[in-house]
Order: structure tokens, then sequence, then C-alpha cells
């Protein structure tokens, strides 16, 4: 059996006593496109670190490539890539001379690939770093961790500063970089419509815990709106299993509901005496309804 | 080695000035290694008969320095790359991320050193000294007072008052230990030696152990601040004081003595090139207050940054604004340059110092703190090349006059002229820069994060 590239176990993460994450567990296997949704402040960029192996986790364990983040060895590094949150580039640097000091810390440097994305991403080479927007300033930081063709590509907030032509250019990319079926995308985002597009498999971290980690269409069929139409009004307690929220008016009302399957219609409808029509949810509603 | 190779190269190429100055430098060298290895001795300053006037052997002398000094320079990319790189989440990513950095670095001090240790052997060509025994402590020395410079620019770079005590105490450090252990050949080499071992094994634990130390640095941190409560600001004095940096003088006027003594220590005994043991020599003294009274001076370097969030709340015109600012900076740069001329007197009264070189000096030393105070206010968006030219002429002027002033037989004609020259060329620098402020684009000129938090 193949090592995962990267594997959790109960991890948890702690700043001077506050809680940021506590038990998560989660693995990343080759051809996994991850989207990671959460709140502002719900341990995101702090999942994402600790797989990097930038702070020690307070409890648990999370190896990469088989070796333990924190001590990861430069062997594993070289096939790992990395966009921060806000770039971290050298101002005085033109861009030429940025992806040079970069591409020179690895073995192997895709120099074709880096060529082509600049040309297709507008990015100039001789541009001085300071000089650059925001958004060229991160297509850069993109191209960086991309020049390596590295196995496992992990991103925070990468789309953030992009218009969305580059946004979708950069999505592409990122399919592209995934279709080989060696490789593997962690990325957050605040940007559920490119989460939905993008990734097949879903992370939502909410009060510290990861919420929820599966697939697309799972996620899908188990978190759906339920529309209930009775001929007399409703109970007060519906007593719908796992509601989410509940809308009550009268002889209507609509609940959201979790680890939904078709097997449950049939009860729910003949315990209320009312008609029930599911409604699949996008996924901006279903990160809507789990954080209202 | 492809990436020190790599991160060397954009060290002393990463802009077109740095390339440049780094060029200019290996030029000055070359050509001074030429003026020196085929020319006459170069006896003029001394009063013996020559075959070169006073301003030329003065130019032969220094061009090798002002070569050595544009390497230096040239190099000053690295501690904004290194710091850029190792603060950031790059040093943990990339394959050996940290120990790659740290040896770039090392590598660089290393070459720096051993170019000016190499040059500055070329001085004792014609002297009885061996040149394999000058090179072997100029490099040892300079090793270390370069590490100490580059980290100087580190500090200076962050424009805390403290940074730049830190800053100008190992900028005399670097200036003065290699010249000392060079002329002084019974010094021992083992203090230089055992001092670089210790300072390069402690920055590379620091750096290299920084995941794993911060952590529990941070924790130590806060446990402190729970217990003490967090820092905060006691400073006094007016809001534009406060918010330009100037609210409290003392703390870089007192602390320049503590670099002054250092130099007082290791100048002791030193007697140049060429000069008889009892012979009274204020060069070195004057070229390092001169220096001093610029480092002061070039506070306001930072002023039209620190200045943007002034014009956005008071109602002043750009003119206006101009007025306040310069008072400003005069006021707060009076303490450390009071403190400059105090000492100077000092010295020059300990060492005997020539009563019209003394006078002198103290015109120098004021007019170098003019230059750099209004040098310092040219630059209202980033330094471009006429400023950057503009810089190194003034640096160079002010050394070379400090030669001059510090010689004997220069006639004083000659230094009221110098003098005069460079008073009137502050006063240019004053008109340029007020004519620059009328003008001012705040869109070029954003203060960076660090600035911001500074200020």
């Amino acid at each position: 059996m193949s090592v995962p590239y990267v594997a959790a176990h109960r991890l948890g993460k702690a700043f001077y006593g506050k809680t940021v994450l506590e038990d998560v567990s989660f693995s990343v296997e080759p051809g996994d496109i991850v989207g990671v949704l959460g709140k502002n402040g719900a341990g995101k960029t702090t999942l994402l670190e600790l797989v990097l192996g930038f702070s020690p986790p307070t409890a648990g364990r999370v190896e990469v490539f088989g070796h333990p983040s924190f001590r990861l060895p430069g062997a594993a590094k070289a096939r790992l890539g990395f966009v921060p949150q806000q770039d971290e580039l050298v101002n005085s640097l033109t861009a030429a001379d940025q992806i040079g000091v970069i591409a020179s810390f690895y073995p192997r440097w895709d120099d074709e690939l880096i060529n082509g994305l600049s040309r297709a991403w507008e990015v100039d080479p001789s541009e001085r770093i300071k000089g650059m927007s925001v958004g060229q300033r991160q297509k850069l930081s993109i191209l960086l961790a991309l020049g390596h063709r590295p196995d496992l590509l992990i991103l925070d907030e990468p789309v953030a500063s992009l218009d969305p032509v580059a946004r979708r250019q950069f999505l592409e990319q990122i399919i592209d970089v995934a279709a080989d079926g060696r490789r593997a995308v962690v990325f957050s985002s605040h940007i559920v419509s490119d989460v939905e597009r993008l990734a097949n498999k879903i992370w939502i971290v909410k009060d510290h815990r990861l919420y929820w980690q599966g697939d697309f269409d799972s996620l899908k069929d188990s978190i759906v709106r339920l529309h209930i139409r009775a001929a007399r009004a409703l109970p007060d307690a519906l007593a719908v299993p796992n509601a989410l929220s509940v809308q009550r008016n009268g002889s209507t009302a609509t609940v959201v509901v979790r680890d939904w399957s078709d097997a449950l219609r049939g009860d729910v409808a003949e315990r209320l005496g009312a008609e029930v029509e599911v409604e699949p949810l996008t996924l901006e509603d279903i990160f809507l309804e789990l954080h209202r | 080695m492809k990436a020190v190779a790599r991160l060397m190269l954009a060290y002393f190429t990463g802009t077109r000035l740095l390339a440049a100055t780094t060029a200019l430098g290996v030029v000055c060298i070359a050509g001074g290694t030429a003026a020196l290895l085929y020319l006459p001795p170069l006896v003029a300053q001394h009063g013996l008969p020559s075959r070169f006037t006073l301003a030329q052997e003065t130019a032969i002398t220094m061009l090798p320095v002002a070569g050595i000094l544009c390497v230096v320079f040239g190099a000053s990319l690295m501690p904004v790359v290194f710091t850029r790189l190792a603060t950031s989440h790059y040093a943990h990513v990339l394959p050996y991320g940290r120990a790659k950095l740290l040896l770039s670095a090392f590598c660089t001090v290393a070459v720096v050193a051993a170019v000016a240790s190499g040059t500055a052997s070329l001085y004792y060509l014609q002297t009885p000294v061996p040149i394999g025994l000058v090179f072997e402590r100029a490099f040892t020395v300079s090793l270390l007072a370069y590490t100490l410079l580059y980290i100087v620019l580190w500090f200076i770079g962050r424009s805390h008052s403290i940074g730049k005590l830190v800053g100008l105490a190992a900028a005399i450090a670097a200036l003065v230990l290699p010249l000392r252990f060079v002329a002084a050949p019974s010094t021992s080499l083992v203090g230089p030696w055992i001092a670089c071992a210790l300072l390069w094994a402690a920055l590379t634990a620091g750096f290299l152990s920084a995941p794993r130390i911060a952590p529990i640095t941070a924790r130590l941190k806060h446990s402190l601040a729970e217990r003490f409560g967090a820092a905060s600001y006691r400073g006094g004095g007016r809001e534009i004081d406060f918010m330009l940096g100037t609210a409290n003088p003392w703390p870089l006027a007192l602390g320049q003595i503590a670099p002054i003594l250092i130099a007082g220590y290791y100048l002791r005994g030193f007697v140049p090139v060429g000069f008889a043991p009892n012979d009274a020599t204020p060069h070195p003294w004057l070229f390092f207050m001169t220096i001093l009274s610029v480092v002061s001076g070039a506070m306001t370097s930072v002023a039209a940054t620190r200045s943007r969030a002034l014009w956005l709340r008071a109602h002043w015109t750009r003119e206006e604004l101009f007025a306040r600012v310069e008072r400003a900076f005069w006021a707060s740069a009076c303490f450390p340059l009071g403190v400059l001329l105090v000492a100077l007197v000092v010295v020059g009264s300990y060492l005997a110092m020539p009563t019209r070189t003394l006078a002198f000096g103290l015109g120098l030393v004021s007019v170098g703190t003019a230059l750099a105070t209004y040098l310092g206010l040219l630059i209202t968006a980033a330094i471009g090349w006429r400023i950057a030219v503009l810089a190194v002429a003034t640096m160079l002027a002010l050394m070379i006059a400090s030669m001059y002033v510090a010689t004997p037989a220069t006639p004083t004609t000659t230094i009221v002229a110098l003098e005069g020259g460079l008073a009137a060329a502050a006063l240019v620098y004053r008109q340029l820069a007020a004519r620059r402020w009328a003008h001012l684009d705040w869109m070029l000129c954003r203060p960076d994060s660090a600035t911001r938090a500074a200020a």
C-alpha cells in the first residue's frame, strides 16, 4: 500500500493556551485536490502551516511523504510547493532574479513551464517586484511554487488578489498539475465557487475542528434543504433528525439537515403527515448553513 | 552550491545600482592597484618632494579605498535578501533553505573580506612588512569586521534608534579593527579569530535552530508580557516629533559615546603607514567623526515617508510641511552633533591636535551633518541613480576633505575653499529638497510596513 502524501492523526495546536485546532485527522493521497473552507480565524492557515511543518503540533502528529512535518528532510521539501497568503517576495529584485534565486534551490526546475506561464499570466520577468501590482505579485508567487513541479502543492488563499481571468487561468493550471494522478493539491479559499469547481475533496474547518471531510458529492448528498408542506399547522417541535436550521411558517417549514439519506424521507413525511421535497444545496449554501 | 552562488550573484547585482557599484568597485581596485604598483611612491602628504600634487596623491591613495567601499556596499542587498528569505516561509519550504542561506551570507562576507584585505595589503608593497603577513592579519580582522558591518546594515535598515546605535558601534569597529591589527604587527590574532568563530557559531546555531527556539521564546515573551504588562511608549514631545521619530534624540546623541570609546581604544598608538610614531595623527579621528556626523544626519532619509501621515492629518501645504520637518530634524540633530563636537574637542585636546586642524575639523563635522540632513530630505521616493551618485560623491568629498583638513601641509585657503564648497553644496541640496517637497508625490512615497510600525 502506498504512503499517503499527508497523514495527520488527532492533530492539535494551541497558542498560549488558546486552542486553534483540535483533534484533526485526515490524509491526502496522490490525485487529491482538497479545498479547505472555513470562516476567518477558523484555523485553516494553522492547519496548512502544521502540514508544512512551520510549527510543531501541540497534540497528535502529521507526516508528509512519511516524515514528521516538523523535521522534513531536504529531499522531501523538494517535492513540496507552497504559496503563502501574503507574498514573500524580495522587493528589490526583478521577477527573473527572484525566479532564478528560488529555482537554484531545486534539483530540477521546469523553465519551459515557467516561461509559458509567465507569458500567459502576463508576468514580465524584467519588471522589478516593488513595481508590481498585488495581483502580479500573487501570480509570481504561484509561479515560484509550480516551477519544480511539486508532488504536493499547498496554497493558502492563492486567488484572493487575482482578477477573474487570472483566477480561471490559475484554476486550469491547478487542474493540469493534478491531472496526472501523481500529484496532490491542498488549497484554502474564501471563493466557494472556485472550490466547488476545482476540488474533489472538501475539508470544512469549523470551531477549530475538521467539521467535514470527504468528496464533494457526498457533502452535497449529506447536507440538503427540506421543504415540508402539511395540510394543517406543523407541530412546534418538528423533530427532524440532525437539523442544522429550521424556519417554520404555519403549515410549511424549511429545514436544513446534515447526514441526510433518502431512506429518511419517508420516515419524516410519515411522522409529520406532510410532503417533503429535497433540495440539493450549492457549496456556498452549505457553507452558509453550517455557519448560520 | 548552485543556490549559494545564485544568492551571492543576487546580493552583488540584484539591482542595477548595486551591479554598477560593484563594477565600479572592481574598476577602482584594479586602477588603484596599478597606480600603487607602477607609480612612484606617494610621499607628498608627509611634506617630502613628490612628482605628484597633494590632490593627485590623495586621489591615488583613496582610489582603492573607494573601491573597497564600493564592493562592500555593492553587497548591501545581502542583509535585505537574507532577512526577507530567512523570516519568510521560504526558509522552511526550500530544500536545505536555512543552511544554504547562511552559507551564502558567510561566503559573501568572506569574498568581501578577501577583496578588502588583498587591496589593503597593496599599501604595504613598498614597505619592509611581509605582504603575506599583512594579508593574513587584514583578512582575519576584516572577516570579523565585515560580519559586524553587514549586521549593522541590517540594524540600520530596521530604522530603530537602538539599531542605529548598534549600527554605529559596529561600523566604527568594522572600520577601525583592520587598521589596528594590520598596523600593529605585535598584536595577537587569537582574539579576532576567537571572536569571529564565536560570532559565526552563534549566528549559525541561532539561525539553524530558530524554528525550534521560536515557540519557546514566544512562550517566554508571552508569559513575561502577562506578568509585567506589555511595553508602552514612554516618550514625550509634540505630535510631529512623535510621528517623525525625533521626539527623543538623547539615545542617539549619548549612544555615540560608545563607538567613540571603542575607536579610542583601538586607535591607541595607531600610526598610519608612512608616519613616524610620535607624529600627531588626526586623520583616522577626523575620518570617523565625519562618518558619524553623516550617520546622525542621515536620519532624515525616512522623513518623507513618515510625513505622509502628518500631511493627511494636518492642514499644511507641502511647503509648510517641509519647513516644519526640517525644523524638527534639525532640533533633533543638534543633540548628536553637539555631542560629536564636544567629543572631537576632547579627543583633539588629548591628542594635542593643532588648533587649526581642530577648528576646521569642527566645521567639517557640522557641514557633514548638514549635507546628510539635506541629502536625506532629498529622498522623497525610491533612491534613484541621481540620489545614489550624489550620496557617493558627497561621502567621497567628505572623506577627502577630512584627509586634507588633517594634513598639516594643506594650505588654509584650500581647506576654507573645501569646507566652503561643501557648505554651499548643503545649501544647494536644501534648495533642491525644498523644491522636491513642493511637488511631493505621496503615491511614490508610501511607508513600508516596518516604517509604519516604527512611526
